[in-house]
């Protein structure tokens, strides 16, 4: 079950929200996501975002990507139908497979790697986002706590403007909303 | 976070966060202004001259290019080198300059990589259409005998160049659209009317700049970039194989890959100059794009300059070491044949000119700076020119020793790509941010910016 009630901190300055999400995590608090115009390198340290898989799925695209012209290439010119081009066998000539592998690489790696960025972060075209404010992406920073799961929202919202909030809002959004954990 | 002090800073004015939005948003927000008006108005004309120029070759046969029996490739070759080099240095400042973490291709990047996409558009055009029969293009892809041709060669230059070429299209784009992503939900979230509040919304993929998207996105960004770095240096090498391949003297060299390469980097950062030299007038962007970035460009066009000249030194060099007549009579003929004269515009301008920014002052002055970017490009021109019309006019056999001179067809398709070139510029400046608005936030100095002097005085408060 999504969370769908938050109080959520709005700062204008990528420090103190950094520190207010530190100041958080001490008091046993969750943060459950920041919003940020910009990537704030620590924040996402500081809120106990795990680290990445997408690395590692992409080098397997890559090798996907690699086997896949090897073996539609040797299909082609070895095993399907040899051609013999100016007195040279075109049969199974790896070194001339090294550049269509190359490419079939890279391509596989970028596309496969995006599309599955944009479904893991259920990015499509079309969604229209859920936000806390409409400057979000542009000059705000919001850091979100799901408060159902918090019973001390005094304490989070004095903690928060203690630590440079410009205000603290309460903020419910629909069932469906778009905010992914 | 450590910030060198000595370091000047990449962005001038003393910009809030909010600011920045501001003035890179400005021209998409605001309608189009004379200038943009008249600049796209003559792009499209030129535009429409490609796509005639293009109907009336499709229409009456190859035989209205000047190409012939013994120069098989010329201008349109030429050209197509010539914008396949060109969109190298997008993808050199987005992919390898974000590896070595250089700070300057930020407020750059963006018009870099449109260039990139648009000017592999423009080299398309000429090989689909030295084919002749433009219909059979998909000839060239690996379809089954039954399509009409047998499985495709894999042992040819010319269908890797195919690989690579549609790979670093479509990387590119990809990789240009995944920048723009954030950017576009910040256009989305201020814009005012319904139309392009659904239009962004449509492209901005339901951006909400999350801590965890933002993490994954840059490393996907990383991912990117590591992979197009490889693939920018193969694309070239590739395109020069379809030279070096083959046993045609001045062709046949090992050289040619890094050379071509560091030829593609030279001359694409001679168009990123001429570009921004003019946007950043134009827009008012001098405060994002500083002399100092057009310092760090010129820099880049002194050394691959360098590079390239030692490339055609060294080419002579070993012409004239191997001992090979054939080869040294086609290195004599660049130099002292009938296209002398493309020769040595080509030594002058790639060689000696870009030597000139070895005196600080000069790669610090705007004007001058365009003048030099637009004799970067000539130059380059002229090289590929140079490759491929001297080496082939001459061949092996004396009775079929021939001149090449352009019709007026291929001038009209040449000058056309120009239109497609710059016509698409003009809507990309219109419909998105030419600078990367979160990149450009995020290189901002924590300490120096307008919010810091308000958290400054309550850490002092508090100190007390």
């Amino acid at each position: 079950m999504k969370p769908t009630k938050f109080i959520a901190g709005v700062f204008d300055d990528p420090v103190l929200i950094t520190r207010a999400a530190r100041k958080l995590r001490e008091s046993g608090v969750r943060v459950y996501d920041a919003y940020t115009p910009f990537s704030v390198h620590g924040l996402d340290k500081e809120i106990g975002i795990k680290h990445t898989r997408l690395g590692i799925a992409a080098f397997l695209f890559g090798c996907t990507g690699f086997c896949l012209a090897l073996w539609m290439q040797s299909y082609m010119s070895w095993s399907d139908w040899p051609m013999d081009v100016g007195g040279k066998p075109n049969t199974f000539v790896v070194p001339t497979y090294v550049p269509v592998c190359f490419e079939s690489t890279v391509l596989c790696t970028a596309l496969l790697t995006i599309f599955t960025f944009w479904i893991k972060s259920k990015m499509f075209h079309g969604v229209v986002p859920d936000l806390f404010d409409n400057r979000q992406t542009s000059d705000l920073f919001i850091l979100a706590i799901d408060s159902d799961s918090h019973k001390n929202h005094s304490a989070i919202e004095g903690l928060l403007k203690e630590q440079g909030a410009l205000e603290v809002r309460h903020k419910e959004f629909g069932k469906n909303h778009t905010l992914i954990q | 976070m450590f910030e060198a002090p000595i370091r000047e800073r990449w962005i001038t004015g003393d910009k809030s966060y909010g600011q920045i939005s501001d003035d890179i948003c400005r021209p998409i927000e605001n309608p189009p202004t004379k200038a943009w008006w008249g600049g796209f108005t003559l792009s499209f004309i030129f535009f429409c001259a490609l796509v005639f120029g293009l109907t009336y070759s499709v229409w009456n046969g190859l035989g209205t290019w000047g190409i012939n029996k013994t120069v098989g490739w010329a201008w349109d070759i030429t050209n197509f080198v010539f914008w396949i080099g060109i969109g190298h240095a997008g993808t050199l400042i987005s992919a390898i300059l974000l590896l070595f973490r250089q700070k300057w291709r930020m407020s750059i990047n963006r018009s870099a990589e449109a260039m990139t996409i648009f000017a592999v558009m423009c080299a398309g055009v000429f090989p689909i259409f030295h084919m002749g029969r433009v219909w059979n293009g998909f000839w060239c892809l690996p379809l089954p005998n039954n399509f009409g041709s047998i499985w495709v060669n894999f042992s040819s230059p010319l269908l890797w160049d195919v690989f690579a070429i549609s790979t670093y299209f479509t990387v590119s784009l990809f990789f240009w659209y995944m920048g723009l992503i954030p950017d576009i939900a910040t256009v989305r979230d201020r814009a005012k009317t319904k139309m392009t509040k659904f239009f962004y919304n449509l492209l901005s993929m339901g951006w909400n700049g999350s801590m965890r998207t933002w993490m994954r996105y840059e490393i996907v960004c990383l991912i990117l970039a590591g992979i197009s770095t490889p693939l920018v240096l193969s694309v070239h090498t590739i395109v020069s194989f379809d030279f070096a391949t083959s046993i045609v003297p001045g062709w046949h060299t090992t050289i040619f890959p890094p050379y071509f390469v560091a030829g593609a980097i030279f001359s694409g950062f001679g168009m990123v100059l001429t570009l921004l030299v003019i946007a950043r007038k134009v827009m008012k962007y001098e405060d994002y794009i500083t002399i100092n970035h057009l310092d760090a460009m010129c820099k880049v066009v002194m050394l691959t300059g360098t590079i390239v000249g030692c490339a055609y030194i060294t080419e002579f060099f070993i012409a004239w070491y191997s001992g090979v007549e054939y080869e040294q009579y086609a290195f004599i003929n660049r130099a002292t044949g009938p296209y002398w004269w493309a020769y040595w515009t080509m030594m002058s301008c790639n060689l000696l000119a870009p030597q000139v920014f070895w005196f600080k002052k000069l790669r610090r002055h705007p004007n001058f700076i365009f003048f030099m970017s637009i004799i970067v490009n000539i130059g380059m021109w002229f090289e590929r020119f140079v490759i491929i019309v001297t080496s082939l006019h001459r061949d092996y056999l004396t009775s079929s020793w021939i001149m090449y001179y352009p019709t007026w067809v291929e001038v009209c398709i040449f000058l056309g790509t120009f239109g497609l070139f710059f016509t698409c510029y003009f809507v990309f400046c219109k419909l998105m941010p030419t600078i990367s608005i979160a990149e450009t936030k995020a290189i901002m100095p924590l300490d120096q910016l307008p919010i810091a002097k308000k958290r400054m005085a309550a850490e002092a408060a508090h100190a007390h």
